[in-house]
């Protein structure tokens, strides 16, 4: 999962840098918004590969969900 | 302003009703519903067509607006909440599909790929499909969703040696409550058609290409699970996790032709990418009417991005996606069904004061 985590250092880093330099960019707001959700995406990247047991979003929530509504 | 054709249209829609269920939710619908699960098909797709008749009635009322410009302008407040609400579902989507294809293609074909570089290819696809334009995805999607479609028509002529009736019965064993929850599982993804009023307005939009649409993607969902419980049965279709591919991959010609599932495969991947870059254009696209200073093009890569991160975190692996199933259909009664309902009572255009 080391590996996984800077390969995805890298892309991010990629994308980063192609949102913000080599786009053809017409709004500035676009491009600092489009370049704050790559660095989310990043984040989100670095906390998966560095913890990737403990973190279940969809299962905390349907387990959570479970005993208090119905569930098919 | 964009313009697509009627056409291709429908075939968005259909992409949208069919990629979804074939891969998510198809063995989840045989498991509940077993060998009477085709009759689950059709009051899932009732469901869906109360969906886009509301959503059309709505759009009706303003002719050349989608359903995110129409929010922007005439509730500026609940009306962006509610837009916002949408991106964040259409996005969910987005991860979704994303996700469920990369798990297919590291379970069936690149099994020592590392996901990421899978994920990475797919997002090249999609983000250049989806910067050129809705216009290019839909002329791509009307291409192979076309193939696909004929492909489908011609799953029972190829399978017909190995069907066996006996499979089907007994009918309604027991009794209609497994119908039933087989539909539950299969309605969210039917009213993924809602997607339609949001990406083009009136008149383009209407309740005729809406439920064509519909009707295209669920009749290949409906051929393609009758097939698998006509071949395999409910009993053996249940335990794959692909039923779908499971059943193409038995379809052999002569005794030299065979393996026929990788041309089928070759066929349906690109609508499903197609779709991954309709759902990065919808995303940013909401965006960008919702907040006018932005530019939805610069959107559509950092949109991908995350999405790419946001599928791996949500969707740890296949088992979490099946979970998700379980828990999706509730989120749909809101966007699927609530929300529309108020679109269709409440959004109004405004009357003029003299």
């Amino acid at each position: 999962m080391n590996d996984d985590m800077w390969l995805g250092i890298a892309f991010f880093a990629v994308l980063f840098v192609t949102q913000l330099y080599f786009q053809r960019n017409e709004r500035a707001p676009s491009k600092w918004l489009g370049g704050g959700l790559i660095a989310l995406g990043c984040v989100l990247w670095v906390v998966i590969a560095a913890n990737s047991p403990g973190i279940r979003p969809v299962g905390l929530i349907v387990n959570w969900l479970e005993n208090r509504i119905f569930i098919p | 302003m964009e313009m697509i054709s009627n056409r291709q249209l429908v075939l968005i829609g259909a992409s949208y009703v069919m990629n979804g269920a074939l891969l998510c939710t198809m063995v989840k619908a045989i498991e509940a519903g077993y060998n009477d699960v085709w009759m689950a098909v059709p009051i899932a797709v009732a469901a869906g067509l109360a969906a886009v008749w509301m959503l059309a009635a709505a759009a009706r009322r303003f002719p050349g607006q989608d359903l995110f410009e129409v929010l922007a302008a005439r509730h500026p407040v609940v009306g962006r909440a509610i837009g916002f609400l949408y991106i964040f579902y259409f996005f969910i989507l987005l991860c979704r599909d994303f996700r469920i294809l990369i798990l297919y293609i590291n379970i069936t074909l690149l099994e020592y790929t590392p996901l990421l570089i899978v994920a990475m290819l797919i997002l090249a696809c999609a983000v250049y499909m989806a910067r050129a334009g809705l216009e290019v995805s839909a002329r791509v999607n009307e291409i192979w969703m076309f193939l696909y479609v004929v492909c489908v028509l011609l799953v029972p002529i190829l399978v017909a040696p190995a069907i066996h009736l006996h499979h089907l019965f007994p009918m309604l064993y027991d009794g209609f409550v497994p119908v039933l929850k087989g539909s539950w599982f299969l309605f969210p993804f039917f009213g993924d058609i809602i997607i339609l009023p949001f990406l083009i307005g009136y008149p383009a939009f209407k309740l005729k290409s809406g439920t064509q649409g519909l009707l295209i993607g669920s009749a290949s969902i409906f051929i393609l699970i009758a097939c698998a419980l006509l071949v395999l049965g409910a009993n053996v279709a249940s335990r794959f996790t692909f039923p779908a591919y499971e059943l193409v991959r038995l379809i052999q010609l002569t005794d030299f032709l065979d393996r026929l599932e990788l041309p089928l495969v070759a066929i349906w991947m690109p609508t499903l990418i197609t779709k991954i870059a309709i759902g990065m254009h919808l995303a940013s696209h909401g965006f960008g009417r919702l907040l006018p200073g932005l530019s939805p093009r610069e959107l559509i890569l950092p949109f991908g991005a995350l999405a790419v991160s946001c599928s791996f975190w949500l969707f740890r692996d296949l088992a979490e996606m099946f979970l998700f199933n379980r828990l999706w259909p509730y989120a749909a009664i809101l966007f699927q069904l609530v929300i529309p309902l108020l679109f269709a009572l409440f959004l109004r255009p405004a009357r003029n004061r003299q």
